[in-house]
Order: structure tokens, then C-alpha cells, then sequence
């Protein structure tokens, strides 16, 4: 994909928010960019979305149209069957993702597109269905909704353009294994308190 | 990378370590600060961790990035067994040996094949991080507090590896082999129970 139109449709998304959060008197307004934000409160979102997006930013360039198109589609799957209710808490399995995408940026194998695609929907999917909003109804819920995929795709996208220019140089390839490594090890440790630590 | 630029990174950290240590109670337990804290304020996990970085600098590639990548892996397993409760012998002197034996790796400019030192780092990482999990906190903020925990480690592998580039030169050789050295004593002083 482009680098400079993921740049400017980056830009786009992060200044449309602001515009309407400016506009208080909107019913609703706040709703969007409150979703928008959703992401970057949940830390098993940042982690998640951290590891996707570095290990796709190591990517091939050729891969990414397809990943980021089924991750967008399965993200926003996942936050249209939240509608329904469901009320699922996904944190483990986002957590579980994690430590895999950690690793793999650790290990850094280059495995068939398939599995990236496979990888890249599951999170989708999984982001979507754990970002609910019980809480709201409406026009309110479908614009926090809207808000969520916008800020989900603009944490992915900031965090693979800047893993993609840190792929260059051996050092800053290194750096990025490591980063992969500390994301693994978080995540095994939150999820080991998860299991153990009610008991 | 530039050396330079590296020393300066690594004195920076060591002014914001110092700057942190002057809160001596974070309070907020379960917090990034927290977590961040919690290798840094132990000695000897300080010691052993610098160490890792200094000998993976002295082994040179792929062990100068292969052990700081070995290290948390290994600790989180560490980490969860302790989480788990599931108890391991001799935990502190574990730590307290594996300070020891890194300063002397470091000391005698030890060169064994990749897959001992990763060996060796990875058992060490065991009782590191099994220290660390029976004191995970239950609090809110497991995910930040962990990732300040993660960081912190990270960074004081940095530090090693830092110094560890230093040994280019003779003078800088022997400086890091003296280091190894003095590591050695502290840990030999924390297995005893001098320190």
C-alpha cells in the first residue's frame, strides 16, 4: 500500500474526529470521538494492536493490501455483532494474540500470507466484538462504534508506517525483534495472573 | 549504531533512574511506575540484568541481541510459575548466582557457543522472574504494571549493552572486564548474605 496515502488517510481520520468533538452542540457528537479514543484505554487493545501492527509492518509490501482489508472487514464485523448484545469479555483471547504476534516478531520467520491474513482477522475480530458499549443506545452506540474502528485503524496504521521505517537499518530490525519479545512477555505475564491469581 | 550516541543514551537513563529512586514509595501499586520500579529497586536483579547486556555486547552478534530477547521470554515463564505459586528452590541465591557467574563470564571474557549462553541466561531468567511473579500484584492494572516491568528490564539489558561497546578499544576491554568483575564480588556478597 502507499505510504503517502495511508499518510493522508491517516490524517483525514484524525482530524474528522476533532472537527466533530468541536461541535458540542451535536446530539451525539462526543459519542464518535469518545470511540475513537476506546482503544487507547484498553491496554490488552494497545498491546494487541502494538504486535499487529509492528509484525505487519515486517512485512512484504505485497502483503499488506490483502491483511489490512480483512482486518478492517473483520474489525468491523466484530463491532456491528456487539449490536447484538453478546457481552463478551475477549481480554485472555486478545492477550493470548499478543504473546503469538510478539513471538513471531521475535522469532522473525517469514511465514505464507495466509497466516498473516488469518492473524490480522482474528484481531480484527476479536477488537471489534471486546469493544461493546452497553452503556449506550442509538445514534450514540453507532457512532461510538464508527469512532472505535476509525481509532482501531489509526493506532494499526501509526504503528505499522513507523515499523515500516524502522525496517532498514540491522540494528533498528533488531530493536523491533526485541520490542516483539517485551510484547510476548507482558502478555504471557498478565495472562499467567489471569489464570492463577483467582485461585 | 554510534557509540557516542549510545553512552548518552545510557547516562540518561542512569540520571532517570536516580531521578526515580528519590520517590522511595510509588504507592500506586499495579501502575506502569510501579511495575517500572520493580527491577530497579533489587540489587541484584540490577546486576545480573546489566550483566546479561555486558556479556551479550562481549559475544557479539547474534548473541548481543539473541539474550535480551531470551531473558523476558524466559522470565515471563519464570513469572507465571511464580504467579501460579508453584514453588522453586533457593530462589534468591538463584539470583544471587546468576549475578556471580555472568560477572565471571564477563571477567574472564568467556566466549562459549550461542546455545550455552543462551542456556545459561535462560535458566538464570527462571528465578528472576519467579521473584518477580510471586509479587505481581493482584491490582488494578496488571497489563501496565507489567509493561513497566517489561520496559525497565529492557532498559538496564540496554545499559549493559551500552557499556558493553566499549569494549572496541583495549582500555574499554579491560574497563568491562573489571566491571564483570565487581559484579562477581556483589553477587558473591549477596549468595553470602554480606549485601
Amino acid at each position: 500500500m502507499n505510504q503517502k496515502s495511508i499518510g493522508v488517510f491517516l490524517l483525514l481520520i484524525v482530524v474528522f474526529p476533532k472537527f466533530v468533538y468541536g461541535h458540542g452542540g451535536l446530539e451525539g457528537a462526543n459519542s464518535g470521538y469518545n470511540g475513537f479514543l476506546h482503544p487507547l484505554f484498553v491496554p490488552a487493545h494497545i498491546l494487541v494492536i502494538l504486535a499487529l501492527g509492528v509484525l505487519l509492518g515486517l512485512q512484504p509490501q505485497n502483503y499488506l493490501k490483502l491483511t489490512i482489508v480483512s482486518f478492517l472487514a473483520s474489525c468491523a464485523l466484530g463491532l456491528l455483532l456487539t449490536l447484538l448484545g453478546s457481552n463478551i469479555n475477549l481480554e485472555p483471547q486478545l492477550l493470548v494474540l499478543s504473546i503469538v504476534l510478539g513471538l513471531l516478531i521475535a522469532i522473525d520467520y517469514k511465514f505464507s500470507v495466509g497466516l498473516y491474513v488469518f492473524l490480522a482477522i482474528t484481531t480484527g475480530l476479536f477488537l471489534g466484538l471486546d469493544s461493546e458499549h452497553q452503556d449506550l443506545s442509538g445514534k450514540e452506540k453507532y457512532l461510538t462504534l464508527t469512532g472505535c474502528l476509525v481509532g482501531i485503524w489509526t493506532c494499526l496504521s501509526a504503528v505499522l508506517i513507523i515499523a515500516e521505517k524502522l525496517n532498514k537499518k540491522e540494528w533498528q530490525k533488531i530493536a523491533l525483534r526485541i520490542f516483539g519479545s517485551w510484547i510476548a512477555t507482558c502478555a504471557i505475564l498478565v495472562v499467567s495472573l489471569l489464570i492463577f491469581a483467582k485461585k | 549504531m554510534n557509540t557516542k550516541k549510545l553512552l548518552l543514551l545510557n547516562m540518561g537513563l542512569i540520571m532517570a533512574f536516580g531521578a526515580v529512586s528519590a520517590h522511595s514509595d510509588t504507592g500506586d501499586h499495579g501502575s506502569f511506575a510501579s511495575g517500572f520500579m520493580h527491577p530497579i529497586l533489587g540489587w541484584d536483579h540490577v546486576i545480573a540484568m546489566v550483566a546479561v547486556g555486558l556479556w551479550g555486547a562481549f559475544l557479539g552478534k547474534p548473541a548481543i541481541w539473541l539474550l535480551p530477547i531470551v531473558f523476558p521470554l524466559v522470565m515471563a515463564v519464570g513469572g507465571a510459575l511464580g504467579v501460579a505459586g508453584m514453588p522453586l528452590p533457593a530462589v534468591e541465591a538463584g539470583i544471587a548466582t546468576s549475578a556471580m557467574l555472568l560477572g565471571i563470564m564477563i571477567a574472564m571474557a568467556a566466549k562459549p557457543p550461542i546455545w550455552v549462553a543462551a542456556v545459561l541466561v535462560g535458566v538464570f531468567a527462571i528465578f528472576h522472574g519467579h521473584a518477580h511473579g510471586t509479587e505481581l500484584p493482584e491490582s488494578a492494572g496488571p497489563i501496565v504494571y507489567s509493561m513497566g516491568f517489561v520496559l525497565a528490564t529492557g532498559l538496564l539489558h540496554l545499559i549493559g549493552i551500552s557499556f558493553g561497546l566499549l569494549i572496541r578499544w583495549p582500555a574499554g576491554k579491560i574497563t568491562v572486564r573489571a566491571i564483570g568483575g565487581i559484579i562477581t564480588l556483589v553477587g558473591l556478597g549477596f549468595l553470602v548474605g554480606v549485601l
